[in-house]
């Protein structure tokens, strides 16, 4: 999943968006924020995809 | 003449300098491949060396020995591309101009970055392997922990795959009672193909391999065995198998053409570096969300050879990459999955049997009389 390499080599306190479109990762996303400890700013949903925008807390 | 270098001899790039000697008339373009070592390694085969059923010596050969004549061999170190010059600088200060270039220098493994790394044991390089099968030869029980390191990595199944053949090894040796096998998968789900996730999810309960989701490991402890997760959860090993964090290659990072992980951002249908009309990608150095594998090496490299010779020709490019992977996957007792996918068609969820258990071992044995020299 992209968004846990982008969390990964972010900096603590950074906002990263990730995008996407596949039902798996709909339900992942949110999932593995909560187990990870950051924090679920929005989820924006555009006509072919959804954006998830995420903010480093660890 | 068009010059064309190829940088990296490997899957991706053996098949990109074969596909195009074949297809570019004679006098159209003098193709140079530039590898660091001169060696190409089958990486598939580091599974088996783990379980000693594979001699080390027979996975790596010279690269110059599976190229056809005309095409050109440097054994160097790219060192960085200068794309306005159109030129690589190699190790010692010697320069190759290019009219194409064709990126295909894999990706690079970085234990280093994980506190703790030499607590574990690997089979993602050569010498990892033969390491972690001196480990399991010695290894007479306990909690043996199979985890990932960081995404992407390549070849996504080989760590559910060396989870099922351990079960398969100390099964064989008759101490598998003896032996707790776990698997941490770095995703919500325990296959990295979601399709087929129901199916691995079975078969791992048959096995008994116990299974967390969502764990990327952090740091390791060797001293207390622990291993601790990005995700905050710890787990005992006796015998921890974690695969490293992986990057692009320094040249690429170092050039300036990589995103943070060092791949290079790649248009996904004509596999040419977004931004650049003469560098072409393929093989893992790519940042196209699709499996690392050698099988989409080798369909990117027919690609990719197809482009070059059009052009070189003076015709438009197909540039018709399409996603395509196949994948054969071992299961132990000599049972197998094969899949194929592209990017509009996930895998369907195969039967496991033994015909694709065999598939494997024939590509194998034949992998190298037909993908690097692109017969097939
Ligand atoms: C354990 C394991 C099992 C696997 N199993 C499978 C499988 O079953 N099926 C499958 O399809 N794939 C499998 N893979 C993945 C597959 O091996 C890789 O995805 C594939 O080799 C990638 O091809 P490539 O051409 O991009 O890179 P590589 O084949 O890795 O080649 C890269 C080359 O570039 C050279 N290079 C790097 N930097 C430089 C530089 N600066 N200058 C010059 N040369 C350079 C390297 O020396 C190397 O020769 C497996 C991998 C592993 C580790």
């Amino acid at each position: 999943m992209e968004l846990i390499r982008a969390v990964k080599e972010g900096e603590v306190g950074e906002v990263i968006a990730v995008w996407s479109k596949d039902a798996g990762s709909q339900r992942d996303i949110p999932l593995w924020i909560e187990k990870a400890g950051h924090e679920l700013l929005a989820v924006n949903e555009k006509e072919e995809y959804n954006e998830f925008v995420i903010k480093k807390l660890r | 003449m068009k010059k064309v270098v190829v940088l990296g001899g490997g899957v991706g790039g053996s098949v990109v300098a074969n596909h195009l000697a074949k297809k570019a008339k004679r006098g159209d373009c003098k193709i140079t491949v530039v590898d660091e070592d001169g060696k190409h390694v089958y990486q598939p085969g580091f599974l088996y060396v783990t379980l000693g059923k594979q001699s080390p010596a027979k996975l790596v050969r010279n690269e110059r020995t599976l190229l056809k004549r005309s095409v050109d061999m440097v054994t160097s170190r790219a060192e960085r591309i200068d794309p306005g010059e159109r030129t690589v600088h190699l190790a010692g200060g010697k320069k190759l101009d290019y009219d194409y270039l064709v990126i295909a220098t894999g990706s690079t493994l970085h234990p280093e970055q994980v506190p703790g790394f030499e607590g574990a044991h690997h089979f993602y390089s050569l010498e990892g392997s033969i390491g972690l099968r001196n480990a399991l030869m010695k290894f007479n029980g306990g909690d043996v922990v199979v985890a990932v390191g960081g995404v992407p990595y390549k070849c996504p199944p080989a760590p559910a795959e060396s989870a099922c053949l351990l079960d398969y090894y100390f099964t064989k040796r008759g101490i598998r009672d003896k032996v707790n096998l776990k698997f941490l998968s770095p995703l919500g789900r325990v296959f990295p193909l979601e399709s087929l996730d129901p199916l691995v999810t079975e078969v791992f309960k048959q096995k008994n391999v116990e299974t967390t989701i969502f764990f990327n490991i952090e740091s390791i402890d060797p001293k207390s065995k622990k291993v601790e997760s990005l995700e905050g959860e710890t787990v005992n090993y006796d015998l921890l198998i974690a695969i490293p964090p992986h990057s692009g290659a320094d040249v690429v990072i170092d050039s300036g053409l990589g995103d943070r992980g060092g791949w290079i951002p790649t248009d996904r249908h004509s596999l040419l570096a977004k931004g650049h009309g003469d560098i072409y990608v393929v093989g893992d150095a790519t940042d196209i969300p699709i499996s690392k594998a050698g099988a989409t090496a080798h369909y990117e490299g027919l690609v990719v050879g197809d482009n070059i010779a059009a052009r070189l020709n003076g015709q438009s490019p197909p540039d018709n990459y399409d996603g395509k992977v196949t994948c054969f996957c071992d299961a132990g007792f000599h049972k197998g999955i094969m899949m194929t996918f592209d990017y509009e068609n996930p895998p369907v969820p195969p039967p496991l049997n033994r015909r694709h258990y065999l598939g494997k071992m024939m590509i194998n044995r034949l992998y190298w009389m037909l993908i690097p020299k692109a017969r097939v």
